[in-house]
């Protein structure tokens, strides 16, 4: 190296891309404390502290490397003693004698880095009571502008919470009773004329008891699904597993032709705390749902698999973030399937998308509340042919007092 | 919503070919950092570039220092795109930082993915009593103080940014100028979100087959934790490269894509 530099007031050295040291001059070894001898053939990263060679593998040598410098770098090296030394330097890639190696400058700021310190502590406190004092505004005003917001839903609530009501008494009272005497008296009617009734009325009286037997049946799903409405604080200890095994079992006992192959992945679910006859409920709905659908040329196959994801807990709420456990039930069939226009029809109430198919359509309709009273959401995708698959997100919510 | 969030992420989509390949950058960077290696997969692959939310070019405004406080808010950046794009059976290529973002990402929603390749991988920096990650919690802390002094001339007027400030637009455009620059406040909370991150307890639910890189030398991703992962991810492949230290797809992007191209030639 020129004499001059040799002495230069500030360090200078060049490394290979291997990181392997190149050439350092004097004024460099001195403020690391080694020998040249001893810096000749190390890697820049033995002179880095243990944070600068962090900071060297993530942005120092990408900027080097692609961009082909890098400027006004603050860097702590390790001196031979092991001490800090901090220093200031610029760096370029240039070619010498046919190689490319990067040289740098630097010099050493220990009194600069003190300043430097106390400035930022500065800044951090005067940012700390900012931010803190602008937080504290902006959740003020978030608070009550949702204050605002729940009253009035609370408000709405309460009304639609009343009507709901009202409704559910007319059903399991005032429409279940006069249902009732119809039924009674077509009896005594049918019972009345003996043998002697003209083809049309026995005809009659039938159809009068089929509507009436439907009816009845619709009255008493509906009132289920009130009944699910208004229940809804029961919290126990719920093993998922546990309810969709027995699930499966119950829907294996249901009788002849109804066998199907099931496979369950439930390892290692977390329990989660809820209410164990409606998430049985649910399961048994699913399990139904399955065998009636299922695809007349292929046997039955079910899976449910289950998973712990992190989901965020906010649903409604834009830029709220707070990442917890979910479990994710996935309920997957080779059923019939059907389109994806569907895919929110199925869950409303009395809802079918085949009428000649048994049952209200009611099932997942109850389902979907039942997840939703476990804070959780349903979703099902499907297609014709091939099956369907119902994706059940329950929170691992801790245990309430 | 498609709109915004290619625009939020800097989306990028290139290549000739029709399976999605999507190149994740770590920290410190952005999608630049793979020009190296991306020409090698044009000609038979759809490309999917991008930026996360707080670097390169992306949208500074969405950034949300709840949301972007763990790794999952990164994973839902990914996912974001994924569906916006209608994208299937993807092969998800993070670097560093990233493969964990990937993994996540994976575990949460594994029909967007077909395989996961991890540049540099590492589940969690810091040791522990029967972990060696490569790190002490004050190297981390020597690390942020590094970052903030190496941004100081400008840190102090970013600030207000933290709090969504938008009535300096023009600072935006000027961050953008300046090479693998990020906003000083958010890189400070990247590199916290990384580095004190530990997501070991997820490796398990990795189902999907991945694709361990690890690199000879690496100190931010030491070969100890390589095998680790080796050892907790259920269907991984383990490849030791000849390249050192912890950006092979800079340093031998040749031998990066040697690799990738070999892995990917054994999918069914």
């Amino acid at each position: 190296m020129d004499n001059l530099l040799e002495h230069a007031p500030g360090g200078i050295f060049s490394f290979t891309d291997d990181s392997l040291l190149h050439e350092v001059n004097g004024t460099f070894c001195k403020m690391l404390g080694y020998s040249k001898e001893e810096l000749h053939k190390r890697t820049v990263e033995n002179i880095l502290s243990l944070s600068a060679r962090i900071f060297y593998q993530t942005h120092f040598f990408l900027m080097l490397k692609m961009h082909g410098e890098a400027e006004e770098i603050f860097l702590h090296l390790k001196a031979k003693s092991g001490n800090q030394v901090p220093v200031l330097l610029n760096a370029r890639r240039i070619e010498h004698d046919g190689s490319i190696i990067n040289l740098c400058v630097c010099i050493c700021v220990p009194n600069r880095g003190k300043y430097e310190n106390e400035i930022l502590e500065a800044k951090r406190l005067a940012e700390k009571a900012l931010n803190e004092n602008l937080e504290l505004v902006k959740a003020k005003a978030e608070l009550q502008e949702q204050a605002e917001k729940l009253d009035q839903s609370i408000q709405e609530l309460q009304v639609l919470n009343d009507e709901l009501m009202q409704f559910s008494h007319i059903i399991s009272h005032d429409l279940q009773e006069p249902l009732r005497k119809m039924m009674v008296f077509t009896e005594v009617l049918s019972q009345e004329q003996g043998g002697t009734q003209s083809a049309r009325t026995v005809m009659a009286s039938e159809r009068i008891r089929k509507v009436a037997t439907y009816m009845k049946e619709v009255l008493y799903s509906l009132q289920q699904y009130v009944w699910l409405n208004e229940s809804g604080s029961i919290k126990k200890r719920v093993k998922l597993e546990k309810s969709i095994m027995l699930a499966c079992y119950k829907a294996e006992g249901t009788g002849e032709g109804q066998n199907f192959d099931c496979t369950l992945e439930l390892d290692g679910l977390p329990v989660i705390y809820g209410d164990p006859g409606q998430l049985e409920m649910l399961f048994d709905h699913l399990f139904d749902n399955a065998l009636k659908f299922r695809a007349a040329e292929r046997p039955l196959r079910i899976t449910v698999a289950g998973t712990v994801v992190s989901r965020n807990h906010f649903k409604t709420i834009q830029g709220k973030f707070k990442y917890v456990d979910f479990i994710k039930i996935q309920f997957t069939d080779n059923g019939i399937g059907f389109e994806k226009d569907y895919h929110t029809y199925v869950f409303q109430l009395f809802k079918k998308l085949d009428a000649n198919t048994s049952g209200l359509g009611i099932g997942l309709a109850l389902c979907r509340k039942i997840v939703q009273n476990h804070q959780g959401t349903m979703t099902v995708s499907s297609a014709p042919g091939v099956g369907t698959t119902f994706t059940i997100m329950l929170p691992v919510l801790p245990q309430e007092e | 919503m498609t709109s915004n969030i290619l625009q939020r992420n800097n989306v990028k989509i290139s290549g000739k070919g029709e399976q999605p390949i999507m190149f994740a950058h770590g920290f410190g960077c952005d999608q630049n950092m793979w020009r190296y290696i991306t020409p090698a997969f044009e000609q038979d692959y759809k490309l999917i570039l991008f930026d996360f939310v707080g670097s390169g070019q992306s949208e500074i405004s969405a950034y949300n220092p709840e949301r972007y406080s763990t790794l999952h808010g990164y994973a839902q950046d990914v996912l974001e795109i994924c569906e916006v794009l209608d994208l299937r059976d993807v092969i998800f290529v993070g670097h560093s930082v990233s493969s964990m973002t990937g993994m996540l990402a994976a575990v949460s929603e594994p029909g967007y993915f077909s395989r996961i390749v991890m540049v540099g991988p590492s589940p969690c920096y810091i040791n522990d009593e029967n972990y060696k990650g490569g790190f002490e919690r004050q190297d981390i802390e020597g690390l942020l103080e590094t970052m903030e002094k190496n941004y100081i001339g400008w840190s102090s007027f970013l600030a207000p940014q933290i709090m969504g400030n938008q009535d300096r637009p023009e600072l935006g455009a000027e961050l953008t100028e300046s090479f693998c620059s990020t906003d000083p406040v958010i890189a400070r909370q990247f590199a916290q979100a990384t580095f004190f991150s530990d997501y070991r307890n997820d490796l398990s639910k990795l189902k999907l087959p991945s694709l361990i890189m690890q690199c000879s030398d690496d100190i931010i991703a030491p070969l100890e934790v390589g095998e680790y992962l080796h050892r907790n991810l259920p269907n991984s492949t383990l490849k030791v490269m000849k390249a050192t230290g912890h950006c092979p797809h800079v340093s031998s992007p040749d031998e990066t894509i040697d690799i990738i191209r070999e892995y990917l030639s054994h999918m069914s």
